[in-house]
């Protein structure tokens, strides 16, 4: 018989005797799920920071910070700047005639109170009318947007869910230690759900600023760019970086102290040799309970190695059921999470990428554990088959 | 004694299965160790608060001065006044966060727990370019007595327009829990000395202590409506509020302690899963050692000791290598990543010894069952 129809036949064999063995192998699917959990929750945070930070950027806008900062909180931009720098060649027109682009403020704000009580620090933004413009996905998802000169804030759809003061009409303390009043709820899929926003004209005389923080400017086509910075970076008055904005925020995420990845991988590899362990025991107590059928195969002329391939298959797919039930998990626990770290506040994500990840890990470590036994089972020679049974 | 080497000969009758479990268990207890470790690092920090210092910031950037400091000291209720200037920049590439703290008047006497000896506070006071470095930060910037450090501060420049700022060490001091990623310390007057005219005197924070450590919220409160209306309004926290603030660290936390407790939980029914195998294999042994008198209780706690020793010996081997990793850890992990290095304390070993405990006795509790309810002449009668 040829090999392969050998494998079909104890494949179909496996599969309709599967149901006397799923007591005996929970064990693989609880193992697996533990170790998906485990794998996916730090890819998941990691996912999480690259779509929000990568999100906030556009090819078809322009950044300008000054000159050798690092960060937003550390570029300042004089007022005196402005002038020669909305004059510069390559930006957008708005509607009303003038260049569609805007001076805007940052500030790294705490100690916020959060609703359970603890404290934490987020970014709050001056972003004014025009600043919408060019970043039309600022969308207000309830309330009203800031009317100008007044002290009115604007939370972010995740600062709302992390900060206590944050509902519609409550007041709040920012900045310069006033109160000032949430008139809205914004939301963009970013990094700036986290923060706040006000008015960057009241931001600056409240933080008694003479200087901005960035110039954002809307490019007249993602082209314009080395128009604009060749004026800029020409013109002997100005010190400022003229930067792409999805460039930018790459930098941003490149510059982050994030804990690297190998800790998590190292960690879930040796809870996978812990889940290798929980395999090889089913899989052996899985081939006594089908010794006798095993038996009657090889006699009937049957190889070994099909039955090799059936046990295998078998432990990858109790092990892909322990990856979807950890991907569930984790996407159920940590999916769209508001966390809180060190430099602001971003969603957990987890993408069905990461579920590709889970399978991969769960397949491999089936394969490892199940292939001693297997081998095993295929090196048996006819008669010891019988002998067992 | 007889118990016991009938145990170990039960455990290797399937090596491959047995050294698979003991490393499930092993890694699972190394996971915990780390976890566990790594809070009670955190938990130090808040240990360590001195309840009667506050931390006094201006409110608006740049504008704090030593001129404000006789007025902070005069005020009722403060004990002493110290002021301190940070350089913050990069070291190498911009991923390489780092900061010094530049110890100005009075923070001798504000910040005891600073370990630098009288000796080496004259060191500093006489090398303007000097600075101590703690071990963790030496480690991590690869530092010792007699390294320059030049840091990059493009938000710090010196009069002369550059931006690089060059330190040299004079030593490495021991780590102090308020600080868990490392410290480095230098001399105000370089600083001040290297800035424009404009810049002299400006200065980061005020560090202040109470006279009663009751009272340091009303101090704060003081402070601040003091300098309200004037030209550098201030903004004070008590170093308690303060360190709440700080670290962020409570929700990579909370994750963290979950995946502890989710590795525990796997090695619980991995645990209990080849014991299962391991008592239903050998059912007609059991009945065997019932019939010639052992009683349940006595065979019980025979499974009990066969689950618990790998456990334990797992639990052991497990947080030693947490321990080892944990030392390792300075040097492994790249400059950029500053995380505070997991400790290993009695506490964190009390909790694996009983995470073992119960894991056992978890995993015995199904098999017991089963040896208790075994029929002695149905097992025998069997093939």
């Amino acid at each position: 018989m040829h090999p392969l129809r050998q494998i079909r036949i104890v494949g179909v064999l496996s599969l309709r005797t599967l149901h006397t063995r799923i007591r005996s192998s929970w064990v693989i699917v609880a193992a697996l799920t533990v170790v998906s959990v485990v794998l996916l929750s730090a890819l998941a945070v990691r996912e999480g920071i690259i779509l929000a930070y990568l999100g906030v950027g556009h090819a078809d806008r322009a950044i300008i910070t000054s000159m050798g900062s690092v960060r937003e909180v550390g570029s300042a931009i004089p007022g005196s700047s402005l002038g020669p720098i909305l004059d510069a060649p390559g930006i957008r027109k708005a509607p009303d005639g003038g260049p569609l682009a805007e001076a805007e403020t940052y500030e790294f704000y705490g100690p916020l109170t959060q609703r359970n009580q603890d404290t934490g620090a987020t970014g709050i933004r001056g972003i004014g009318p025009k600043g919408l413009q060019i970043s039309p996905e600022i969308r207000i998802a309830e309330g009203r947007y800031l009317r100008s000169g007044t002290r009115e804030v604007l939370a972010g759809v995740l600062a709302r869910q992390r900060f206590a003061g944050t509902e519609l009409g409550d007041r709040i303390t920012l900045l310069d230690g006033g109160q000032w009043t949430v008139v809205g709820h914004f939301s963009t899929g970013t990094f700036l759900d986290g923060e706040f926003i006000v008015d960057p004209q009241v931001m600056s005389s409240a933080l008694r600023r003479t200087t901005y923080n960035t110039v954002l400017v809307s490019l007249k086509s993602s082209e314009s760019l080395e128009d604009l910075k060749n004026a800029l970076t020409t013109n002997p008055a100005l010190s400022v970086t003229v930067e792409r904005q999805s460039d930018f925020w790459k930098r941003q995420f490149d510059n982050l102290p994030v804990a690297p990845l190998i800790l998590d991988y190292v960690v879930s590899l040796l809870l996978a040799a812990g889940a290798v362990s929980g395999i090889l025991h089913t899989m052996h107590s899985t081939v006594g309970a089908r010794a006798r059928e095993i038996a009657i195969l090889r006699t009937v002329g049957f190889g070994g190695y099909p039955v090799a391939v059936a046990i295998v298959c078998e432990a990858m797919l109790f092990a892909g059921i322990g990856a979807v039930i950890g991907t569930a998990i984790d996407w159920l626990w940590l999916n769209e999470y508001p966390m809180m770290a060190a430099y602001g506040v971003f969603r957990i994500r987890v993408t069905p990428h990461l579920l590709g990840v889970a399978l991969g890990w769960a397949l491999a470590t089936a394969l490892v554990g199940a292939i001693v036994p297997a081998v095993q089972e295929a090196r048996l020679e006819v008669v010891d088959a019988l002998g067992r049974v | 004694m007889k118990h016991l080497r009938l145990v170990w000969a039960n455990l290797w009758r399937k090596p491959i299965r047995t050294l698979f479990l003991f490393a499930s268990v092993v890694f699972g207890f190394t996971l915990w160790g780390l976890v566990l470790g790594f809070k009670a690092d955190l938990g130090r920090v808040s240990e360590s608060v001195n309840a009667a210092r506050i931390y006094t910031y201006p409110r608006f950037a740049r504008a704090l001065t030593l001129a404000q400091m006789p007025q902070v000291s005069q005020m009722h209720g403060v004990s002493q006044v110290g002021a301190l200037a940070a350089i913050g920049g990069y070291f190498q590439v911009p991923k390489n966060r780092v900061a010094i703290l530049m110890q100005g008047p009075g923070m001798r006497e504000v910040f005891p727990d600073l370990p630098l000896t009288s000796q080496q506070w004259a060191m500093l006071a006489k090398t303007r370019t000097g600075i101590f470095v703690s071990r963790l930060y030496a480690i991590r910037y690869g530092l010792e007595a007699g390294s320059r450090f030049p840091i990059i501060c493009p938000e710090v420049l010196k009069a002369d327009g550059s931006d690089v700022w060059t330190f040299e060490v004079l030593g490495v001091v021991p780590d102090i829990p308020l600080m868990p990623v490392g410290f480095a310390t230098g001399n105000f007057d370089y600083l001040d000395q290297a800035r424009p005219e404009s810049e002299r005197g400006r200065i980061q924070q005020f560090w202040v202590l109470a006279r009663d450590a009751t009272r340091t919220d009303a101090v704060a409160r003081q402070i601040d409506g003091w300098f309200a209306s004037s030209g550098s309004p201030t903004r004070s926290l008590s170093e308690k509020a303060l360190l709440a603030t700080e670290g962020g660290g409570g929700d990579a936390l909370a994750v963290l302690i979950s995946l502890a407790l989710a590795g525990m939980i796997m090695v619980a029914a991995l645990t209990a899963n080849a014991l299962r195998h391991s008592v239903r294999e050998r059912s007609t042994e059991l009945a065997v050692m019932k019939a010639i008198g052992f009683s349940n209780l006595a065979i019980v706690a025979h499974v009990l000791i066969e689950a618990a020793l790998p456990c334990l010996v797992g639990c052991f081997v497990g947080l030693s290598l947490a321990a080892g990793l944990a030392a390792m850890m300075p040097r492994l992990l790249p400059t950029s990543v500053i995380l505070p290095v997991p400790m290993i304390d009695p506490a964190v070993v009390a909790s694996g010894i009983c995470a073992a405990l119960l894991v056992a006795v978890v995993a015995v509790a199904a098999p017991a069952w089963r040896i208790a309810r075994l029929d002695v002449a149905t097992a025998l009668a069997r093939p």
